[in-house]
């Protein structure tokens, strides 16, 4: 019996002493870091949650803005304008200006993965033409409709049905920054006005490397094309090509490929082995699907296609030094010992190519010959 | 309840106190120290340690009585100074854990909670569990270990698909002499403290399986920190698994179950809770133990107030400790210091091989 | 002289009015009959013995008489009376007392049957099996087990607690079964009892407990046929008069989550009812201190559309979780509490007024919030799922304690409070046999059959703890 008199004098004491209620919370679901005039300026939209007369929350947003010299006290002078305590626990979107980005990326870093609430797996963007003030609060009402789960979708269907961007999530983000030998592809977002006044639409389409203390050139769409499939990021994406000048396209499944590095006397052998699946889905021309030999050419052409769009990936490497495919990391990887000598030279210079695909394809639609 | 311990109790308590030090202390320096080779080091240690808990279980052999009475029987006066010896060496072991605990306790969830307020109430439970009795204290350890074990493992599979191979390459990055420096503290944090496990053998109900229990436990632990580490650096890549202070809790904050359930890591901090709790009971049980037969304490209501000033007193001045001296960065001398277990267990070992055993 | 014995016994019993003298002259010789009115019934004494005194022909002496009621009257007992204390014991029992001039006094059961007849049982109520229930008599109450378990081998033994009660306390038990060192230690416990009364057998049962606990040691039942099928697995019962229940001892941890109809329904159907029986145990005590962990320190656990419809309900409410979950929970107790103790012509206004004052206008009035409403009555009803009384207040008390310990550290005060709970419940025995039996120690057939049901063809020996001579239990 004392020992129950000890535990509730004990809990007694303690309760009420430090939690926050949940009506306290601002809870931020998107937070956009611009970086002039050596400040931060943070921008974060929070969730709104007023109980209206039938007792379910409207969805709306409010935006906060704040500047500080460190991210945590822009975060912190969050609370002399707002009220309620800024909560990052169910971030879900960080937007980052290429100025920061450039000059501040390792702060950034280190605030979100040392706070143990921020979540790490949250969506990174970049905002290369606009600041990250104008894409969150687009015109300036400070009340933003933007929608988070939209951009989530597009993100997700950009990587998995178009192929063109990859969904970084944070942490994702500082373990390619941190890897030897390989340099993290981050996606652009960017808003299109109309009449170069009002926002009409968010795009997010694009990819850029991003190394120490610079953003590199935009990959374009075949790169980025070549990126996921070397990558395996998709489910399936759409390949446009031509077959005796008519345009057909072809849906590419199931990437599975490999990136193997030999390095022997001083010489680097790059084998990429593409093993995918191919469909026809649309065909401008009369012909015949049946025939082996039109079909055979068929897959010749995607094959083309694709190897073009991996030499342009090499090429694109090669012009701007970064490094994408990571070669650098797999020599890292697997020989260690002479990683020294090839650490900050530009492999892609050196390094032969051997790009394999080998494509299977099996279906043709529910047509066996041209429509048209 | 005649007092008995059933051997897989025993063997539940070896666990405990093998893996207890190992998050947040063992961990970090280990990964730090030997990035990718941590596995390489983690087998040689393995390896290596077959030897002192082969020692231990050579003394087990040998004790019959109160692990005390075998103590002053064959050390006389000299047992004296062993005992306090072992009880310094405990109450420092003591220490550094109910640091590492709290200040996991506190830096992952209670952000604004104060340190003091929360480890009386830890003590405070700890201090009720242990008076019940040893019998009940390694029932509720057993019965923890049942829940918690499964739930690690089951919530590790969801993990699965973000392993990549690729990350344990290179093998070995670092040159031979940091694997072994990981190995040594792998050795000297996690098994030189199950010397202290000696205090059990006359309790226990079976006699003879009790060497066994103890091989049994050391290899499980050794399994389970395995798979773990394995898991830490192939998911996470060794550049980010170094960095973070607590990588197991970060690993779970990476499963999603069925799109929704997001953030379980909560739920399988339930393990490191018991193991700290664990350590830290039966530690505080074995020491009280040693000082009331050091002083021939007998009334049960003494001992109760042996326990409850041990197990609040012991959390205070180690926060105390590490607040004003700012002592944790230097934690990394910890493992010189328990090499004191290791010199008290050669001196066992090699005393108990002179004693003959009348074969029953 | 045999004025002066009814002056004597008048005096004795302080001239209460409900102790009747009856003379009677039988061919000049003088017979004093004496009773209570209200424990003996009429028409005994009338019919049976009075006139069958008519027909004796031989001479009036004291044996004759007896001799001839007992051959006359064979159903009642017939006893004879050593001395005065017997006298007076008689006369409390319903006996008719035959006071003669010359000879011994002998007495005639007359009993007069004073308690209801055999209906449903009230707490325990189940679908199927069979639907008789104790009543308050006890020669009923044990007929009702003898003719379920119709072998010599049950052993009732009887004895008398309580100085002014002196109510007979009957102890049963399987003697080819249990183990005798269980007995002779229950026999002790009772002999050392020294109380005033014994009202029910939940009096026995305060003397009898060890350390009194929250969770229950030793239940009590109110169904025979459970009571026989814990006779059947070496269990002690015990029944006292004037008692509806039967103590059963020892009791484990896992009996309270069984249910009657258990016993006569299909194995698959009945594992997959136990399932849902321990998750509503986990409910019942974890869910209101996990939603106030949720809100105050955990909030990133639950997805965030949920967190923010929380926050929408909370947003106008005055107090903090914690205070509305209490003030919830003891308005839901007061509400349980009333409805036991309300008449049923009081009927359905308080019932609608209960749910009306609760379920809307507390809500729309912005006391609380609909969230908390929700848990708080979730969990409660959860608790009710449990046949036993003693578990449900158990659960109530644990569930206060879980949302203390919730409010001070969140998470990690529910993972503290859970290892209390562990601690509780293994340091607790029943009469010297471990409470979580067969966890701890561990017994993997019988955890397997005390867990989920297994098949009847498996389920045939008994469990090795309550039993030292007797282990099969069937050779299907």
């Amino acid at each position: 019996m004392k020992k129950i008199i000890i535990l509730f004098i004990t809990i007694f004491l303690l309760s009420g002493c430090s939690y926050r209620e949940l009506n306290d919370l601002a809870i931020i679901s998107a937070i956009g870091i611009d970086y002039d005039n050596n400040e931060f300026k943070l921008t974060a939209q929070v969730m709104n949650v007023k109980s209206s007369n039938s007792g379910i929350a409207e969805e709306e947003s409010l935006i906060y803005e704040s500047t500080g010299p460190t991210i945590a006290k822009a975060i912190r002078n969050f609370s002399i304008r707002y009220p309620k305590n800024a909560y990052l626990g169910h971030l879900e979107l960080i937007v980052i200006n290429i100025e920061a980005a450039e000059q501040k990326l390792d702060e950034i870093f280190d605030y979100f993965i040392r706070s143990p609430e921020a979540r790490s797996s949250s969506f990174v963007v970049i905002a290369k033409e606009q600041k990250a003030n104008e894409i969150l609060n687009p015109n300036n009402e400070n009340k933003g409709n933007f929608p988070i789960e939209g951009l989530k979708t597009v993100l997700l269907d950009g990587t998995k049905r178009n192929g063109t961007i990859y969904d970084l999530t944070f942490e994702e983000f500082l373990s390619f920054y941190l890897k030897e030998g390989i340099d993290p592809l981050v996606p652009l977002i960017k808003i299109t006005k109309n009449k170069g006044i009002t926002a009409s639409a968010t795009i997010i389409e694009e990819m850029a490397p991003v190394q120490h203390n610079k953003v590199l050139k935009t990959l374009n769409q075949k790169q980025s094309i070549a990126y996921n499939t070397i990558n395996n990021n998709y489910y399936d994406i759409i390949v446009d090509c031509k077959y005796q000048d008519k345009d057909f396209a072809a849906i590419v499944y199931n990437p599975k490929s490999e990136v193997n590095v030999e390095l022997k006397n001083n010489k680097i052998t790059v084998n990429i082995d593409i093993n995918i699946e191919s469909k026809i889905t649309e065909i401008d021309s009369k012909i015949n699907l049946t025939n082996k030999q039109i079909q055979n050419s068929l897959k010749k052409e995607v094959d083309k296609q694709l190897k073009n769009y991996i030499t342009s990936l090499i090429d694109y490497c090669k012009e701007n030094n970064s490094d994408i495919i990571g070669i650098g990391n797999k020599i890292y990887k697997n020989y260690f010992k002479e990683y020294k000598k090839y650490k900050n030279k530009n492999l892609y210079e050196i390094a032969d190519f051997n790009i394999k695909i080998n494509n299977k394809m099996y279906r043709y639609g529910n047509i066996n010959k041209g429509a048209a | 309840m005649n007092g008995k311990i059933s051997s897989g109790e025993v063997m539940a308590i070896c666990v405990a106190i093998i893996f207890a030090m190992f998050p947040g202390f063992a961990n970090t320096l280990i990964l730090s120290q030997s990035q990718n080779a941590s596995l390489i080091s983690l087998i040689i240690a393995f390896l290596l340690g077959l030897i002192p808990i082969g020692m231990i279980m050579y003394i087990s052999t040998k004790i019959n009585t109160n692990f005390f009475e075998f103590t002053k029987k064959n050390f006389k006066a000299f047992g004296y100074i062993l005992d306090i010896l072992l009880i310094l060496v405990a109450i420092f072991t003591l220490l550094i854990s109910n640091w590492l605990a709290i200040d996991f306790v506190i830096s992952q969830f209670l952000t604004r909670s104060s340190y003091y307020l929360i480890s009386i109430l830890i003590s405070v439970i700890i201090a009720i569990t242990i008076n019940k009795g040893i019998e009940t204290l390694s029932r509720t350890i057993f019965i923890l270990f049942i829940i918690s074990v499964p739930v690690i493992l089951l919530l590790l599979i969801p993990l699965i698909p973000y392993i990549e191979l690729d990350n344990l390459k290179p093998y070995i990055d670092v040159p031979i002499k940091d694997i072994l420096k990981s190995s040594f503290v792998f050795l000297t944090v996690a098994i030189s403290p199950v010397f202290y496990i000696l205090g059990l053998k006359n309790r226990t109900n079976d006699k003879k399986n009790f060497p066994r229990k103890i091989l049994v436990g050391y290899i499980i632990t050794s399994i389970l920190i395995f798979i773990i580490l394995f898991f830490i650096i192939s998911v996470y890549g060794i550049d980010l698994g170094s960095l973070l202070t607590y990588p197991i809790y970060g690993l779970f904050k990476k499963v999603q179950i069925f799109g929704f359930i997001e953030r379980i890591e909560n739920f399988a901090a339930i393990f490191l809770i018991t193991a700290y709790f664990s350590q830290i009971s039966y530690f505080i049980y074995a020491i009280k133990n040693n000082l009331s037969n050091m002083f021939k304490i007998k009334s049960k209501k003494t001992k109760q107030i042996i326990t409850y000033i041990l197990s609040i007193s012991i959390p205070i001045i180690s926060i105390y400790l590490f607040k004003t001296y700012e002592l944790a960065p230097s934690i990394e001398y910890v493992p010189y210091v328990l090499i004191i277990f290791y010199i008290i267990l050669i001196i066992y070992f090699i005393r108990s091989l002179f004693i003959k055993t009348k074969t029953s | 002289m045999l004025d002066k014995i009814i002056d004597n016994i008048k005096k004795d019993f302080h001239n209460s009015q409900d102790i009747i003298f009856r003379k009677i002259k039988l061919k000049n010789n003088n017979i004093l009959l004496v009773f209570n009115n209200t424990l003996t019934r009429s028409d005994n004494i009338n019919d049976f013995i009075l006139k069958k005194l008519t027909s004796l022909k031989r001479k009036i002496t004291r044996d004759n008489i007896y001799n001839h009621l007992e051959n006359i009257v064979p159903e009642n007992i017939l006893v004879d009376i050593k001395d005065k204390e017997d006298l007076y014991t008689k006369i409390n029992s319903g006996f008719t007392v035959f006071i003669f001039e010359k000879g011994k006094p002998f007495a005639v059961e007359t009993r007069e049957n004073l308690s209801r007849g055999i209906s449903e049982p009230m707490t325990e109520q189940s679908i199927s099996g069979p639907k008789d229930a104790f009543t308050e008599n006890y020669q009923t109450n044990i007929g009702l087990i003898r003719k379920r378990i119709k072998t010599n081998e049950l052993v009732i033994d009887e004895k008398t607690v309580g100085k002014q009660s002196k109510t007979k306390v009957a102890i049963l038990y399987m003697s080819n079964i249990v183990e005798s060192k269980l007995v002779k230690e229950i026999k002790n416990k009772i002999d050392k009892i020294d109380i005033d009364g014994i009202l029910d057998v939940t009096n026995i049962r305060e003397c009898i407990e060890e350390k009194h606990g929250i969770f229950p040691v030793i239940e009590a039942t109110e169904r025979p046929d459970k009571a026989s099928l814990f006779l059947l697995d070496g269990k002690v019962c015990i029944m006292t008069e004037n008692s509806p229940y039967a103590l059963v001892i020892p009791t484990f941890f896992s009996d309270l989550f069984h249910a009657n109809e258990d016993n006569y329904q299909n194995h698959i159907n009945v594992t997959f009812t136990r399932i849902i029986r321990y998750i509503s145990f986990l409910i019942a005590i974890l869910l209101p201190a996990f939603y106030i962990a949720i809100t105050t320190f955990n909030h990133e656990t639950i997805p965030v559309t949920l967190l923010t419809n929380f926050s929408a309900q909370r947003d106008g409410v005055p107090f903090p979780a914690i205070v509305e979950a209490l003030g919830l929970t003891l308005v839901f107790e007061i509400l349980k509490e009333s409805d036991i103790r309300m008449p049923h012509l009081a009927g359905s206004a308080i019932s609608i007024l209960g749910s009306i004052v609760l379920g809307d206008a507390a809500v729309t009035a912005g006391i609380v919030s609909p969230i908390t409403v929700i848990i708080v009555s979730l969990s409660a009803i959860a608790s009710l799922m449990f046949s036993s009384v003693g578990m449900v207040n158990a659960i109530r008390v644990w569930r206060i304690i879980f949302m203390l310990f919730a409010t001070t550290a969140g998470m990690i005060g529910i993972f503290l409070a859970g290892i209390l709970l562990t601690t509780s419940l293994t340091s607790k025995s029943s009469f010297g046999k471990p409470y979580l039996y067969p966890l701890i120690p561990l017994n993997k057939k019988f955890l397997k059959n005390v867990l989920f049901k297994s098949k009847i063809e498996k389920d045939n020996t008994r469990m090795p703890i309550l039993t030292d001579k007797n282990y099969t239990r069937s050779n299907l």
